[in-house]
């Protein structure tokens, strides 16, 4: 199987053949997994995945790779990048796949938007929790993910989750002075 | 939240839900926007703490940010099957060969070869077309014996003596308008 490690990315980017052949190889088992969250998600045939999938290749390798060129190794893996890019173009995708085959008065408003850009208002002084605190009770809460799938999702130990979510429910408590 | 590995009470649970609501206290604004490279980085856990600490208010704050991070993460984390050879054909298509040009800076002699490559194709397709020329003329005898030979024939047409089959030829065309 393809490896990140094989391929060379100043050739990648300088546009050899051979090179973004082996780029495929490596990063379609990855694209193709995002790309069947994301059509699972939102309700479409998986054989719909594979199209997705081709789409991200085709904007990775648009404008003489200027998606592509945008990646930096120093910060971050070429597979975890990949997902995020990955992720963020199949939605893009199914969401012109709808336009495009349904009348506009058709289309519900919610579903026209560029994405859920909404920003939690949470009536929590700023300060009082950790950024961790905060995220950890939204998974847990909001998200309804239990605690290994928390952290499974942070990289941490699942006693991690636990104490954190215990401190932050202290401090919740402790500032609107309320009892167990 | 799930009761697969339960944390917390159903208070807390209350507690976080009736702080959800009401005048926010924080301002939406001041928290930052990251870039996908910077949730790729915190995914990795690749950033420093604040800066990680920045990404992790944002997903707090931004369910959009939070699903496209959760996806990514279940991606990578699943055990991912090979893509469909069908995905990997037509990807790969999408360069040809005819744009395929490897950099010079990078690999040395065979970076600096591969710029040469067509001149020197050229070169070694003139040279065996003309290595087979040459081998096949000497294998003949090259030009001085198909000279000899030619020169030879016609010595002995100018000195053979006239046939009579020769001479009613010439009669022939001689008597001809």
């Amino acid at each position: 199987m393809a490896s990140f490690d094989d391929i060379d990315l100043p050739a990648l980017l300088a546009g050899g053949k051979r090179d973004w052949d082996r780029f495929v190889a490596a990063a379609a088992p990855v694209i193709h997994a995002v790309a069947r969250r994301v059509v699972a998600a939102h309700g479409v045939s998986a054989d719909e995945a594979v199209d997705v999938a081709q789409d991200v290749f085709v904007r990775l390798c648009a404008d003489d790779r200027r998606l592509l060129r945008a990646y930096d190794p120093a910060r971050s893996s070429m597979s975890t990048w990949l997902a995020v890019v990955a992720r963020s173009c199949a939605v893009d995708h199914l969401r012109r796949r709808r336009q495009a085959h349904t009348p506009l008065d058709d289309v519900p408003e919610s579903a026209t938007a560029i994405e859920d850009r909404h920003v939690e208002r949470l009536n929590i002084p700023a300060g009082l929790l950790t950024e961790r605190q905060a995220l950890i009770l939204h998974l847990l809460y909001d998200r309804e993910m239990d605690v290994a799938e928390v952290a499974a999702f942070l990289k941490v130990d699942a006693q991690t989750v636990r104490s954190t979510h215990h401190k932050a429910m202290l401090r919740l408590r402790e500032h609107f002075r309320i009892e167990a | 939240m799930s009761d697969k590995d339960p944390v917390g009470t159903e208070a807390d649970g209350a507690l976080w839900a009736r702080l959800k609501t009401g005048t926010p206290a924080n301002d939406p604004a001041r928290v930052a926007a990251i870039t996908e490279q910077d949730l790729a980085a915190w995914l990795d856990g690749r950033l420093s703490p604040d800066a990680a600490a920045r990404v992790e208010a944002r997903l707090a704050a931004d369910p959009a940010m939070l699903n496209r991070a959760l996806d990514a993460a279940s991606a990578l984390r699943e055990a991912t099957p090979p893509a469909s050879e069908r995905l990997v054909a037509r990807a790969q298509a999408l360069v040809g060969f005819e744009v395929e040009r490897l950099p010079r800076a990078a690999g040395g002699l065979w970076a600096w070869l591969a710029g040469w490559r067509r001149p020197i194709e050229v070169a070694v397709v003139t040279g065996a077309f003309l290595l087979v020329c040459i081998t096949g003329f000497s294998l003949g005898g090259g030009f001085q014996e198909a000279f000899a030979n030619d020169g030879a024939e016609i010595t002995d047409f100018v000195t053979a003596p006239l046939a009579g089959t020769d001479l009613g030829f010439l009669v022939e065309q001689g008597s001809q308008p």
